[in-house]
């Protein structure tokens, strides 16, 4: 009786120890994230369907790093239609799946449809509203900040109990796309909105308000006859002279945005425990965020005769971890429950014959793993700069720091044209 | 024994005749102002009651009798700028073409190319220039200039609680005399819609 089970314990943990070798989601990320560490869009591209399918439970994840990459390879309509399509398979599945339910909890999570985090949900309408930008359709890419608007509320009235209740990056940006309009009540609107989630920003992920966005809210609120706000801004930020909506009504602007880096990625941390009485294995798995080092951090533009410093709006790592956090005790409660229900199926089977029951429980066992899937393209970081220039052309350059001010990169951006009344919006990805 | 038997063959059964009527793609031909919406997002059957009531609306309007009376022949429009100020992104053209359409063969209007359409046809004027007869070059500086400028913009209002949304479209159409800026006429039409997402799929 003991050799036997001496032998099952031992036999089963060389099927474990082989089986955790099981490729997870985020290990077949890899490929792709070596390509673009290398800065090759393209090869990340063909990486990316060698490692992954687009259909099954995971097309939306799929689409969603499909439509990234091809926006780093510069084909922003093409990123737009996996967008689209991402879009409408994460709209599909927010209706709780009869099928899917009963079999997670025999299996193991992924076998939930990729349902995208609150963050990544809000951070699609971004990326569609900047690649309209960079195919210069500015009212196509207000459709995306509208539609933002909506999904912001849609998260907040129900009843997940979002972690996430506002997101300061996209009111930020829907306020520079309305300012660049013409639309000054909606800008308002949305610096307003951006300036109240930065605060929550600077308590939860440490990301503080923009100087620009500060200057913004100034010049808006003056615009726009709010004595009382401005009052409260000029006390706030310390600053008492700004440059004025019609100071600024001959020239035209730039706004650049550096995409930093790669968010993190989630690991496993799982642990296997032989029960001694039965001779049965029990495994729990779960998802964690790794902690991946950020390179570029801080960033400079020059263009013309100004040098400007990026501030960072956006610290999509800590949004990840944070979102994370906030799902964890679900998690494990049902990790937890799929153990006990998998360890009483064991014993069930074995009830009926020793061998059925060992395949069983093996079956379990192996099964269990972690859901390590997220937007794993998505960067770590996002910067952002505006410089309001007289219209002509210019040169621009862009300076990549680190944390110590080393200098890692400069990005020449060649000549840049600015037009009376209108903003030109540049992107640049740096995904190492 | 024997009835397990029976009931796990009648159920691989059962399963491989559902898996054949699920695989495959499945085409039905409609007609085309059969109403059929599927997502909640603007579709054609919008499109198709918004240039309805247009052209009914412009050409009941008294801003064509007003022109006639005036003793002028059949206005000329063009056709401007739509702006699309909703939440979704919405193929403006579709309608636009079916108002121009119907309004042209109504006969009692006439369109000119608008700015993004002229800028091949003056290609080709250039072209014939050089490389045309004599007889059948068409000369430079002969277009129609038109008399009023179609221009229009959409908005939505949208309320949202949980999986359920109210849309509200509204459709405005503005026609504006190239002489004085004077809007002669004035089109309207808005559409609501509730959408329902499903709590629950298979």
């Amino acid at each position: 009786m003991q050799v036997r089970l001496t032998l099952r314990a031992t036999l089963v943990g060389m099927l474990i120890i082989a089986a955790s070798g099981c490729a997870t989601y985020a290990y077949k990320f890899q490929p792709i994230e070596r390509a673009l560490a290398a800065h090759q869009p393209d090869a990340a591209l063909t990486a990316l369907d060698q490692a992954y399918t687009p259909s099954g439970v995971d097309a939306p994840l799929y689409y969603l790093n499909k439509g990234m990459l091809l926006r780093l390879n510069k084909r922003y309509a093409d990123s737009n239609s996996a967008f689209e399509t991402a879009q409408r398979l994460l709209d599909k599945v927010e209706a709780v799946s009869v099928t899917e339910q009963t079999s997670s909890f025999i299996v193991n999570d992924t076998v939930h449809s990729y349902e995208g985090e609150d963050f990544e949900k809000v951070l699609l309408h971004i990326y569609k509203a900047l690649n309209y930008l960079d195919l210069q359709q500015p009212y196509e890419a207000r459709v995306e900040t509208l539609q933002v608007d909506i999904k912001i509320r849609e998260l907040n009235s129900g009843t997940t109990g979002a972690a996430l209740t506002e997101e300061a990056f996209a009111r930020y940006l829907s306020g520079i796309i309305y300012e660049n309009l013409g639309e000054w009540s909606d800008a308002m609107i949305a610096y307003r909105k951006a300036y109240e989630a930065f605060n929550v920003y600077k308590k939860k992920y440490n990301v503080a308000l923009p100087e620009s966005l500060k200057f913004a809210l100034l010049r808006l609120a003056e615009r726009q006859g709010l004595e009382d706000e401005l009052k409260k801004y000029r006390e706030e930020f310390g600053i008492k002279d700004w440059p004025s909506v019609a100071s600024r009504e001959a020239n035209g602007e730039l706004v650049l945005m550096l995409h930093s880096g790669l968010v993190a990625l989630k690991s496993e941390v799982a642990s296997q425990a032989l029960d001694p009485g039965s001779g049965r294995f029990i495994r729990i798995a779960l998802p964690v965020y790794r902690p991946r080092a950020v390179v570029v951090t801080q960033a400079r533009l020059r263009v013309g005769e100004q040098t400007v410093q990026l501030d960072m709006v956006e610290d999509v790592t800590a949004l990840a971890i944070k979102s994370l956090e906030s799902h964890m005790a679900a998690i494990t409660a049902r990790t937890v429950a799929r153990a006990a229900v998998k360890y009483r199926m064991a014993k069930q089977a074995e009830k009926r014959d020793a061998a059925v029951g060992l395949l069983v429980n093996l079956a379990g066992v192996i099964a269990e793993q972690a859901d390590t899937r997220s937007w794993s393209s998505l960067p770590a970081q996002i910067h952002l700069g505006r410089v309001s220039l007289a219209p002509g052309t210019y040169k621009a350059q862009l300076e990549l720091l680190d944390n110590s001010g080393k200098l890692i990169h400069t990005q020449d951006f060649g000549n840049i044209s600015i037009t009376q009344g209108k903003a030109t919006y540049l992107t640049f990805h740096w995904t190492s | 024994m024997h009835a397990i038997r029976i009931v796990s063959i009648g159920a691989i059964a059962l399963g491989a005749a559902l898996m054949f009527g699920c695989g495959g793609t499945k085409v039905e031909r409609m007609e085309v102002d059969k109403v059929k919406d599927l997502s909640g997002d603007w579709n054609d059957t919008d499109s198709r009651l918004v240039s309805e009531e247009m052209i009914k609306d412009v050409l009941s309007a008294p801003w064509l009798t007003r022109y006639k009376s005036e003793g002028k022949k059949t206005p000329s429009l063009i056709v401007g700028e739509i702006k699309n100020l909703s939440h979704e992104h919405i193929a403006v053209n579709a309608f636009v073409g079916d108002i121009e359409r119907n309004l042209i063969n109504a006969g009692d209007v006439q369109f000119v190319a608008s700015k993004t359409e002229r800028q091949e046809i003056r290609d080709e004027r250039k072209d014939q220039d050089l490389n045309a007869a004599e007889e059948t070059r068409k000369a430079m500086g002969k277009e129609l200039g038109a008399d009023f400028m179609l221009k229009g913009e959409i908005n939505t209002i949208i309320d949202v609680e949980g999986k359920t949304q109210v849309k509200f479209y509204q459709v405005d159409l503005t026609l504006i005399s190239l002489v004085d800026n004077r809007k002669v006429w004035v089109g309207q039409k808005k559409i609501k819609k509730l959408v329902e997402k499903g709590k629950m799929r298979l």
